[in-house]
């Protein structure tokens, strides 16, 4: 079959930070093909369908669709050759229904005024069409976020596309939507329409893909077919060396109670999260408990009470013994601390602000940087160029912003300040988030060196694979109550998948 | 009772829809730009510019529609400067801060260079006809209420319905999207820039016609400052209607009634004549505060939290686009 598409020599160097993204890129897809492209964080793969779709101009190389050089100048030109994609960041508009949404730039008309009821039909047909079920009625900004990708791709798909670029679709989903989202492309593909599939989660990318390319640092450095390819062979080949996929952990025995709830409640306040009701827990020196559980059922609740960033109604939170209860972040961090949030790009950094003020954010006050309200600089970058260097954070230097550091390398800051000192208790609040193999493999080193030593660690995360893999106990949260602890061998992911859903644990275990 | 009824009688009422007038054709001009995704401070400027300009052409001679055409005109010029700032990236709040301050003095230059070193520019000029509508001028009351203004007032009224009904159309229905969700409506292929550039100069244009109303209009004379605080009244009238062209009249029409109820109470009581002129911004004052009280609301209705926690329900970005 003779390719759809077909990319030539494709460069595109960054002069504002000076990064080559894409270093000489050749790659071809055919109709019907699943095409995942996988690469670490910061390897190019966003960059490159971006030169496909039009955002930037291309530096060097050429693009072919059935054949032809085709020169793409912008969205509208992609969308007119066919390519179709779905951002990591949705662009949708939250007041407008679905139907309004995906007919966007393209409206029915019915006597010069758009007509709203033939979008909605034009909608439900290319939904059931294409395999994406949808109310093409609903207010946008009323869908979960499952559903507003689907109405992405519904856009992504509402002209005659045939290419369609998924960039990291799975990172917002939850596993069971995320199977059948895998589901809904390979269908799409059945019917003809090529797909390039962007993600770093390999498992999927196997599950998903026909063919699978490689990409490290703006180079594309293999092609797989899907039966050829393993997680450890595609591991080996984006980061280029060996991996650990699992993480072995050496036995701690856990010390004395270094995190204790005791009852504690508090009401819900946004629609976001589920509030707290009778939270019971203790973590000891030396162990991880992870917080399994969908999200918004109370874990930024949970999260925020014992770093004393919300109020609670009742119960007491003691950190190394310190109640920090309706305290203030400060005074918990004072009591032993370390909190890696789980936002890292507006609450666990600032990223208009430079290395060294971030990794002092948590600090300054402290003796070590700060003389009578007078700040040390020469200790602030002797700590700042120590953090880049034990930390290894790429692209780094203490006195520039840290604003284009790539995720990977934000997390290593955060949590480079975070385990300085050594903190008694650490909240993990998602701290592999939107990493690659990379990364996620330094993060969990981290977090175990610091178990080993005897920190008392609360690991909140949606990734299951991570809880069961890191945790010594794992409670399950489901409407702001918790569900456990159970211990390390007592848990499977199908019975904390179980609890994630809502049912009670008497029921599970019969 | 009675005192109370020819309190609001029906000339305090005609005098009140005329009052709203220029504040309506702000409001729609801030409306518009709101609805582009660009903050129009500058109406105040605009109007300023619409009023001296809209003078100056039926003083050298011209007729009332070329004086109006004129100021409409110049205020889009106004409008294109601000649509160029913008496409620079400069910060159009403190660009309309600049825009407000320069039209204030700089009418006033031009007026002493021009006219001499008077505070009263008044040119031997006739101002715009008032219109008397057969038959339902001759309705007692309503035909007070409805007929007996100059064209500007129709216009207006015409104008923010016309507003209305354009969101039915395509064009109308991209800007929407561009005030709401820039990237969605770029990523649809809308050429964001064009519309907002248009956006701004169409608003432009508009409000100047508000200022054009109080000079051509009514008084057929200028003073410094002459606007008053109109264009800010009209960008507070557009923030009351949450910039929703069906509520833009209602909200101007609380701003004109409240300007006629002063001038009412001045005639027609003894209260000092500083606390009177307070009404209309006391108003504005107390719309402000509704406003920010409803956007609060509205945000924890929306489920968003106070806190930029919830930004992170969506994963973070794990390439930056550079770093890519």
């Amino acid at each position: 079959m003779a390719e759809l598409l077909k990319l030539q020599g494709l460069r595109k160097y960054f002069a504002s930070s000076g990064v080559l993204a894409v270093a000489d890129v050749s790659l071809e897809i055919e109709a019907g093909e699943v095409l995942a492209l996988v690469g670490e964080n910061g390897t190019g793969k966003t960059t490159l369908m971006n030169l496909l779709f039009g955002a930037f101009p291309l530096d060097a190389g050429r693009i072919l669709i059935d054949g032809n050089e085709v020169t793409i100048r912008s969205a509208q030109d992609a969308i007119d050759h066919g390519i179709g994609m779905v951002q990591q960041h949705f662009a949708l508009v939250p007041s407008f229904t679905v139907a309004q949404n995906v007919m966007l730039g393209r409206e029915p008309l019915r006597a010069g005024a758009v007509d709203d009821r033939e979008a909605e039909r034009l909608v439900s047909e290319l939904a059931e069409r294409t395999g994406f079920p949808i109310d093409p009625g609903q207010l946008v900004a009323s869908l979960p976020v499952g559903l507003q990708q689907r109405v992405e791709i519904l856009k992504a798909l509402a002209g005659d596309t045939r290419l369609l670029i998924l960039d990291e679709p799975t990172a917002v989903l939850t596993p069971a939507e995320a199977d059948d989202l895998i589901g809904a492309v390979r269908q799409l593909a059945a019917q003809g329409t090529a797909v390039v599939f962007i993600s770093h989660k390999l498992p999927e990318v196997l599950a998903v893909a026909d063919r699978i390319v490689v990409m490290r640092r703006g180079h594309v450095v293999g092609t797989l077919g899907v039966g050829e390819a393993s997680p450890a062979t595609i591991a080996h080949m984006m980061v280029g060396r060996d991996v650990l996929l699992q993480a072995d952990i050496e036995h701690v025995q856990p010390g004395a109670p270094a995190l204790e709830l005791d009852h504690v409640s508090a009401p819900q306040l946004s629609a976001g999260d589920s509030g707290l009701r009778d939270v019971s827990l203790t973590i000891r020196e030396g162990e991880i408990i992870g917080v399994a559980g969908v999200s918004g059922n109370g874990q930024g609740d949970l999260v925020d009470a014992i770093a004393a960033l919300r109020k609670v109604e009742h119960g007491r939170i003691r950190i190394a013994g310190t109640e920090v209860a309706n305290t203030n972040a400060r005074y918990a961090r004072d009591a032993g601390l370390a909190h890696i949030a789980e936002d890292r790009m507006h609450v666990g950094l600032n990223r208009e602000a430079t290395l060294e003020e971030n990794a002092i954010a948590t600090a300054y006050r402290t003796r070590r940087f700060n003389l009578a309200g007078i700040l040390r600089t020469r200790a602030v970058q002797a700590f700042a160029r120590k953090l880049i260097a034990d930390y290894v954070v790429r692209g780094a230097s203490p006195r520039r912003t840290i604003g284009n550091l790539s995720g990977g390398n934000l997390q290593k800051i955060v949590i480079g300040r975070e385990l300085e000192g050594e903190p008694a208790v650490i909240i993990a609040n998602q701290p592999t988030r939107g990493l690659d193999v990379g990364s996620i493999e330094f993060v969990h080193r981290a977090l175990l060196d610091a178990r080993a030593r005897g920190a008392a660690i609360l690991l909140v995360s949606a990734e299951l694979e991570e809880i069961v893999t890191l945790s010594d106990r794992v409670v399950v949260m489901y409407d702001g109550t918790l569900a456990g602890p159970f211990e390390r061998g007592e848990f499977g992911t199908a019975e904390i998948g179980a609890l994630m859903a809502g049912h009670d644990a008497a029921a599970v275990n019969a | 009772m009675d005192a109370i009824l020819n309190f609001f009688s029906s000339e305090m009422l005609h005098s009140g829809i005329r009052l709203t007038t220029p504040i309506l054709l702000g409001a729609i001009a801030s409306a518009l730009s709101s609805r582009a995704g660009v903050l129009n401070l500058a109406i105040e400027a605009k109007m300023l510019v619409g009023a001296f300009v809209g003078l100056l052409a039926l003083d050298a001679g011209g007729s009332t529609f070329t004086a109006i055409l004129a100021a409409f005109l110049a205020g889009a010029i106004t409008g294109g400067l601000m649509a160029g700032a913008h496409r620079l990236g400069v910060d159009l709040i403190v660009f309309a801060i600049g825009l407000n301050m320069l039209a204030l003095e700089l009418s006033v230059y031009l007026m002493r260079v021009l006219f001499g070193g008077t505070g009263v520019w008044t040119p031997e000029v006739d101002t715009l006809d008032d219109i008397h509508i057969p038959f339902i001028e001759s309705i007692p009351f309503l035909g007070d209420l409805l007929s007996g203004y100059n064209v500007l007032v129709y216009l207006a009224f015409a104008a923010a319905i016309a507003f209305t009904l354009f969101f039915r159309y395509r064009p109308g229905r991209h800007l929407l999207a561009i005030g709401e969700a820039p990237g969605a409506a770029a990523a649809a292929g809308i050429a964001v820039p064009r519309y907002q550039a248009t956006s701004l100069i169409v608003a432009g244009g508009v409000a100047a016609v508000g200022g054009a109303f109080l000079t051509v209009g009514e008084l057929g004379l200028f003073t410094r400052g002459m606007t008053d605080g109109a264009g800010w009244i009209a960008v507070t009238a557009a923030l009351l209607a949450m910039n929703r062209p069906g509520f833009l009249i209602p909200a101007s029409l609380l701003f004109g009634f409240s300007d006629a109820f002063a001038i009412r109470l001045q005639s027609t009581t003894d209260l000092p004549q500083v606390v009177v002129q307070l009404l209309p911004f006391l108003a504005t004052l107390v719309v402000l505060g509704i406003v920010g009280y409803r956007a609060t609301r509205a945000a924890a209705l929306l489920g968003m939290p106070k806190r930029p926690r919830g930004a992170a329900k969506r994963p973070q970005p794990a390439t930056s686009t550079a770093g890519s």
